[in-house]
C-alpha cells in the first residue's frame, strides 16, 4: 500500500477463488445428484442475483474505504413504497421512477454524512439503516398491516417475472449488465481510479485535486439505487412486499465483497472478485441446503467462511510481499 | 478569568450536554405522557438498559482502542441458550446430569471469555478489520445458539431460583441494580485510576506510539475482548434469568444498540477517547426513548427513525463539538 497510484494487483487472488468455486461444484456433484441440474443454477443464480447487483456498487464504495450498512434498509424501503405506490393507483412505471429517486436521497444522504460532514461510515450509515428499516414499517403499517400483499394491480409482477426470450430471468439480464457496467466504470472512467484513489490515501487525493466529496456521493447514490431497485424487482417477482427482507442483506453484501478479495480498509478490490465471492456465498448455501444441514450450522459456516476468506486475503498478499 | 472559564468548562462539555438532552428527553415524555413520570416506570428504564450498560461498559473500552465488537449480541444469546441448557438438561454426552446454577453460570462466563479470545485472536495475531472479525464471530455464535436446542427455546423444566437474579429484589433493590452500579463503578474505577484504561486510551491515540513506549497493545485488547466476552455472557446469563426462558434468538440487533449507547456517549469509533458515564447515559437516552415513546402509544417503528435520527444527529453534534474544544484549546495554548 504504497501511496502510488497504480492498478491493484489481485491477479493472484483471483485463481483461489475460482479454484475454490472449481472445487466446491465437484464436491457437491458427487454429493448430491440434484446439484448439477439447471433448475438448481438458476435458484442458485436467483439468488445471488441481487447481492451481485448491491455488491457492485458497494464494492467500490468498500474500495473507497468506506461501507455503506443500509442497503438491506433501502432494499426493503424501496419495495414496500412501490408496492404501496402501486396498490394506490399510482401507474408502475412512474412508480418505479419515484421509488428509484426516492432510494437514491438515502444514497446522496450517505454520501453527505460521510464524505461533506465525515461521520464514520458505519455511523452514518447505521442511522440511514434505522430511519429507511423504520419507515419500510411505516409504510406497511399505513397500508393497514405487516406487510403489503392484497390489492395489488395484476401487471405487479410483470416485471420482476419478465424472461428475456421467455428463458432468461430477468434479474440474470440485468446482472450481466450492471456487472460490465461497473467492469467498465472500474477499468476505463476516472470514478473507477478516483475511487482506488481514495482508498489508497485520502488526503493525497484530495490535495491532487479529486472532488473527494463528489465521488462519494455518487458512490452512495449508485448503492442506493441499485439496493432501490433490487428492492422493486424483489417484491415485484414475490408479489408480495414485506419491511424485513432486507435484514442482514448489508452483512451479505460486505461478505461477498470480502470474499471477493476487497479490502476493507480500501484500495484493492474488484467486480470480478464480486462475482466470484457471490457466487461462492450462493454455492455455500445451496451445497449446505442439498446436504439437508439445518440452517443453523449454515450460519457457522457462513462465520466461519468470512474468517477463511480474509486469512486466505491476508496470505496472499504476504505472499506478494 | 482563568477560573472562571475553568469552571464554566464543563458546561460545554460532550458528556454534559448529553445529560442536558436526556433531562429534555424526560422533560419531554414527562408532560407528554401521565405514565412516563413515575417511580416504577424509570425502574423498568434501569430494567430495560441493564444488559445495554453492562456490556457497554466493556465495549467503550474496547472502543477506545479503536476496535468494536459486534458479536456481543450473539455471545449473550449463545450464553443465554447455553445457560438455560445446562440447568435443565446438564451435559448429556457425558452423562452429566443438570448443574447447579453456580457451575453453569461458570461455564458461561468461560465460554464467553472464549467467545472474546477468538475475536482478540483474529484481531491482533491475524490483524483482521475488527468489524470483520466481530462480525464472523457473529454469525458462528449466532448458528451455535440456535444449534444448541435444535433451533428452539428452552422454556420449561428450569431449578428453583433460576428466576432470582433476573427478577428479585434485595432490600428493595433489584439485583440487576446492583450488577449495573457494581459494573459501572468498577469500570469507571479501571477508566480513571489504573492503568487499563490509560493504556487503552494510550492505544486508540496512537497505536505506534504507544507501542514504542512500552506497551503492548496486543495484549492489553486481548484482555479487552476478553472483558467484554464475559460481561456478553454475564448480560445472556441476567437475561435467561429474567425472561425465564432461553431464546436463541434474542439479543438480535443488541450489538448495534450496544454500539449506539457507546457513540452516543462520545467515544468515537476512531478510539482515543471516552467515559463510561457517557456511555451510561448513552444507554438511558435510548432506553427512555423507546420507554416514553411506548408510553405515548407511538409505533414502535418510529422508535427506530428515531434512533437513526438521534444517532447522526448526536455524531455531528459531537464532531462539531469536539472541533470547537479543541480549537478553544489551541486557542487557550497560543495565549498562554
Amino acid at each position: 500500500m504504497t501511496g502510488k497510484l497504480r492498478l491493484p494487483r489481485f491477479q493472484s487472488q483471483l485463481p483461489i477463488l475460482v479454484g475454490i468455486i472449481v472445487i466446491m461444484m465437484i464436491f457437491l456433484t458427487i454429493v448430491s445428484p440434484n446439484f448439477l441440474k439447471a433448475q438448481n443454477f438458476s435458484n442458485i443464480l436467483l439468488k445471488i442475483g441481487i447481492y451481485i447487483l448491491i455488491a457492485s456498487a458497494a464494492n467500490l464504495i468498500m474500495i473507497t474505504g468506506n461501507l455503506d450498512l443500509s442497503v438491506g434498509a433501502v432494499l426493503a424501503f424501496s419495495g414496500i413504497l412501490h408496492a404501496y405506490m402501486c396498490k394506490h393507483g399510482i401507474p408502475i412505471p412512474l412508480s418505479i421512477l419515484i421509488t428509484c429517486l426516492a432510494a437514491m436521497t438515502w444514497g446522496v444522504f450517505n454520501g453527505f454524512t460521510v464524505g461533506k460532514l465525515r461521520i464514520v461510515p458505519v455511523v452514518a450509515t447505521l442511522g440511514t439503516m434505522y430511519m429507511a428499516e423504520g419507515l419500510a414499517f411505516l409504510i406497511a403499517r399505513w397500508d393497514g398491516g405487516t406487510n403489503i400483499m392484497l390489492g395489488l394491480p395484476g401487471a405487479y409482477t410483470r416485471l420482476g417475472r419478465y424472461m428475456l426470450f421467455g428463458k432468461i430471468p430477468i434479474i440474470i439480464v440485468l446482472v450481466v449488465i450492471v456487472a460490465a457496467i461497473f467492469l467498465f466504470i472500474e477499468k476505463k472512467t476516472k470514478l473507477g481510479r478516483f475511487s482506488f484513489a481514495i482508498g489508497d490515501n485520502r488526503s493525497a487525493a484530495e490535495l491532487s485535486g479529486i472532488n473527494v466529496t463528489k465521488v462519494i456521493i455518487i458512490l452512495y447514490a449508485l448503492s442506493a439505487l441499485l439496493a432501490g431497485f433490487s428492492g422493486i424487482l424483489q417484491s415485484s417477482r414475490v408479489g408480495l412486499a414485506a419491511p424485513n427482507v432486507g435484514r442482514m442483506m448489508e452483512t451479505y453484501v460486505l461478505i461477498v465483497c470480502v470474499l471477493g478479495g476487497t479490502k476493507m480498509s480500501g484500495g484493492r478490490g474488484s467486480i470480478i472478485g464480486v462475482l466470484l465471492g457471490a457466487a461462492i456465498i450462493g454455492l455455500l448455501e445451496n451445497g449446505l441446503n442439498l446436504l439437508g444441514i439445518e440452517h443453523f450450522y449454515q450460519e457457522v459456516a457462513r462465520g466461519l467462511l468470512l474468517i477463511i476468506a480474509v486469512i486466505a486475503q491476508k496470505n496472499s498478499k504476504s505472499v506478494k510481499s | 478569568m482563568a477560573n472562571k472559564t475553568n469552571k464554566l468548562k464543563f458546561l460545554t462539555h460532550p458528556t454534559f450536554i448529553l445529560f442536558l438532552v436526556f433531562v429534555a428527553l424526560n422533560l419531554f415524555f414527562a408532560f407528554s405522557t401521565p405514565r412516563f413520570f413515575k417511580l416504577s416506570n424509570y425502574m423498568n428504564i434501569i430494567r430495560q438498559s441493564t444488559m445495554i450498560m453492562i456490556v457497554g461498559c466493556g465495549c467503550t473500552f474496547l472502543m477506545m482502542t479503536e476496535s468494536l465488537d459486534l458479536s456481543v449480541g450473539s455471545n449473550l444469546a449463545l450464553s443465554c441458550m447455553v445457560y438455560s441448557f445446562l440447568v435443565v438438561f446438564g451435559i448429556p454426552g457425558l452423562g452429566i446430569g443438570p448443574l447447579p446454577l453456580w457451575a453453569a453460570g461458570i461455564i458461561v462466563l468461560i465460554i464467553g471469555g472464549l467467545i472474546g479470545v477468538l475475536n482478540a485472536v483474529l484481531v491482533t495475531r491475524f490483524d483482521f478489520e475488527p468489524f470483520i472479525a466481530t462480525l464472523g464471530v457473529m454469525y458462528i455464535g449466532r448458528g451455535l445458539a440456535l444449534a444448541t436446542f435444535d433451533g428452539k427455546s428452552i422454556r420449561t423444566g428450569f431449578p428453583d431460583g433460576f428466576e432470582v437474579i433476573g427478577n428479585d429484589s434485595i432490600l428493595g433493590v433489584p439485583y440487576l441494580f446492583i450488577f449495573v452500579f457494581l459494573a459501572i463503578v468498577i469500570f469507571s474505577i479501571l477508566h480513571k485510576k489504573t492503568l487499563l484504561g490509560k493504556h487503552a486510551i494510550a492505544i486508540g491515540c496512537n497505536k505506534n506510539a504507544a507501542f514504542f513506549s512500552g506497551l503492548n497493545p496486543k495484549r492489553i485488547v486481548t484482555r479487552l475482548y476478553i472483558i467484554t466476552g464475559c460481561l456478553a455472557a454475564f448480560a445472556g446469563i441476567l437475561t435467561a434469568s429474567r425472561l425465564e426462558h432461553g431464546d436463541p434468538r434474542t439479543g438480535t440487533g443488541f450489538e448495534f444498540t450496544v454500539l449506539v449507547a457507546v457513540l452516543l456517549g462520545g467515544t468515537p469509533l476512531s478510539g482515543g477517547n471516552g467515559t463510561i458515564l457517557g456511555t451510561v447515559i448513552g444507554a438511558l437516552i435510548i432506553t427512555v426513548l423507546g420507554n416514553g415513546l411506548n408510553a405515548m402509544d407511538i409505533l414502535k417503528f418510529w422508535q427506530i427513525v428515531f434512533k437513526g435520527i438521534i444517532l447522526i444527529g448526536a455524531i455531528v453534534l459531537h464532531s462539531q463539538l469536539r472541533a470547537r474544544r479543541r480549537n478553544a484549546l489551541i486557542a487557550a495554548g497560543t495565549k498562554a
